[in-house]
């Protein structure tokens, strides 16, 4: 059995962490090493085991929380038992490397996109990029600030040039589901009604993903045409290589920018000389 | 950013999600309030946006879970850093962190995990606590962890390498007597003499919970949940040092099944009762 001395707390402390990560797998060897710990510990009326095991439940457990909380729906559409073994899998093989959780939940949907499993299935994928979004812009503080002094200054001859910012309470996303309509019924159940037609979720949909002005994400169904400028905004098109992209004029393209700009999701501009297509 | 002067005196609750916005738009009659710092680090969120509005009308403890400060790994300089801006912005009265590690490798277990109580750990300690008070350009305060196992090669006991700590780096304690009562309960060792041999001067602040006790089939174990009432054998604790600390800030902390804000303030103000604050 390896021994310590008294004056090696890593070595303790490797010992400890991997009694928290060891999984008792049936057909699996126990390492001879997570023997050590236990001869280290004090008596008690406790199995070390037990005792380990609190510390174990604590961590896991409360990162099991956490997923449970940012992908409520996610779980819904998988079930809570693979939902469970997957998270676990997660906690186990992708550790946390932050003294915070801030960035933990967006981890989990890199995960989830790497499971063989889940490789029939984009939208499981897609849904929980979709919960990830709307939970990290919910945290964003934003105040809707545009300059429309700045934009009035702007002479006629240079709106082609305009490049407006989307704000970064805004995130697109597009399915070959209708994941806003899964959300929905997935987040709130419909009470059975004969009457009531099923849903046809296998249809393509744009969503923008926004802070509304209450300061909560939302999900908004957007068209295709919108979608474009929208994602052509983000890759840092100009107006006129917008009006290019779908065959549109300055003008209609304004009067759509300013609903946008008064939903939020554009928050400044620039003037751009000229477009370099691989400088955006 | 300058706020107004506020005492952080009397007793206070730990300031948890689902009662910020009763401080948002109003001052609920409490003295203080502490805050969980990793839940604040990230400048442009809703969060700290909201932390600075209530830090006008509240003093204000940060408290932390992240700084592990009792592994060998060496200081996470990047969080240390964070801190420091989180703090330069908030401006508490108090920082504090606990006797414990939590990761090893550069991987986080989000749990508060034990340390041997030798000469080894309580050098490693004042050195890092001497680490970051020198980063922060402050004193920062220590608290006792629960605990539900204890290491054979103790050089010492909880409370005597917790005065060796703060008279040899000029931290101060943070004394929570929930976690006293947990752990002496589960080591079988006396909460009484814990205090008896505790250096008072250097108590700076006083938390106060729930816990939960979990029956096992060799007998009952106390876990540190946070998520109940204080108990009487705490309240007993307090009645019995009631002089040494009426004069000490003290903390209601509630983190699990978080219950109504009028709740929390009643207990809060059992807690000035039991102190001899205010008339029971």
């Amino acid at each position: 059995m390896p021994k310590i001395n008294k004056d090696s707390l890593g070595q303790l402390q490797a010992y400890f962490t991997k009694h928290l990560t060891h999984r008792q797998v049936a057909d699996q060897e126990r390492p001879a090493e997570l023997d050590s710990l236990p001869s280290l510990l004090e008596k008690s009326h406790f199995s070390p085991e037990q005792l380990i095991n609190i510390y174990r439940n604590n961590f896991v457990i409360s990162l099991r929380e956490l997923l449970e909380q940012l992908f409520p729906v996610t779980q819904a559409l998988v079930g809570n038992e693979y939902f469970t073994q997957t998270s676990r899998q997660f906690i186990n093989d992708c550790p946390l490397k932050e003294p915070h959780l801030n960035h933990y939940g967006g981890k989990f949907v890199s995960f989830l996109d790497r499971l063989k499993a889940l490789e029939h299935m984009p939208f499981v994928v897609q849904m929980a990029n979709l919960e990830w979004h709307l939970d990290r812009i919910s945290h964003i503080y934003y105040e809707p600030n545009f300059d429309f002094d700045a934009l009035a200054q702007i002479g006629g001859d240079q709106y082609p040039n305009i490049h407006f910012n989307l704000a970064e309470t805004c995130y697109l996303q597009s399915s070959r589901m209708d994941l806003i309509a899964l959300h929905n019924d997935l987040s709130e159940p419909k009470k059975t009604n004969p009457s009531t037609q099923e849903t046809n979720y296998q249809q393509q949909s744009y969503i923008l993903v926004l802070q509304n002005h209450q300061g909560e994400s939302a999900l908004m169904p957007i068209n295709h045409q919108h979608w474009v400028w929208l994602t052509g905004l983000q890759n840092g098109f100009t107006l006129v290589q917008l009006c290019d992209m779908e065959n549109t004029d300055i003008a209609s393209l304004m009067a759509q920018i300013t609903d946008w700009i008064a939903l939020g999701c554009i928050d400044g501009f620039s003037l751009r000389a000229e477009f370099n297509p691989n400088q955006p | 950013m300058a706020y107004q002067k506020h005492m952080l005196a009397g007793t206070g609750i730990g300031l948890r999600q689902p009662h910020v916005e009763h401080f948002i738009h109003g001052t609920p009659p409490i003295g203080w309030l502490e805050v969980h710092s990793e839940n604040y680090l990230q400048e442009n969120s809703k969060r700290r946006h909201q932390l600075r509005h209530i830090r006008n009308d509240y003093a204000v403890s940060c408290h932390g879970i992240g700084l592990s400060l009792g592994s060998s790994d060496p200081l996470n300089l990047n969080h240390l850093k964070s801190l420091k801006s989180l703090f330069d912005d908030i401006q508490p009265s108090l920082i504090s962190e606990h006797l414990s590690w939590s990761s090893l490798n550069g991987r986080f277990y989000n749990d508060l995990l034990p340390l041997p109580y030798t000469d080894e750990s309580l050098h490693h300690m004042v050195s890092q606590v001497n680490q970051t008070q020198e980063s922060l350009g402050r004193e920062i305060l220590i608290e006792n962890p629960s605990s539900y196992l204890a290491f054979k090669h103790a050089d010492m006991s909880e409370p005597e390498l917790l005065n060796q700590l703060s008279q040899r780096s000029g931290c101060k304690l943070l004394l929570d007597l929930n976690n006293i009562f947990v752990s002496c309960s589960n080591m079988n060792t006396d909460p009484y003499h814990y205090l008896a041999v505790i250096n008072w001067n250097q108590v700076a602040e006083i938390h106060l919970a729930g816990h939960t006790v979990k029956q096992l089939p060799q007998g009952e174990i106390r876990i540190d949940t946070h998520n109940n009432p204080v108990c009487d054998e705490v309240w007993d604790m307090v009645d019995a040092y009631k002089d040494k600390l009426q004069y000490i800030p003290c903390l209601i902390e509630w983190d699990a099944d978080i219950p109504s804000l009028e709740i929390l303030i009643a207990e809060a103000k059992k807690a000035q009762q039991h102190l001899g604050l205010t008339n029971a």
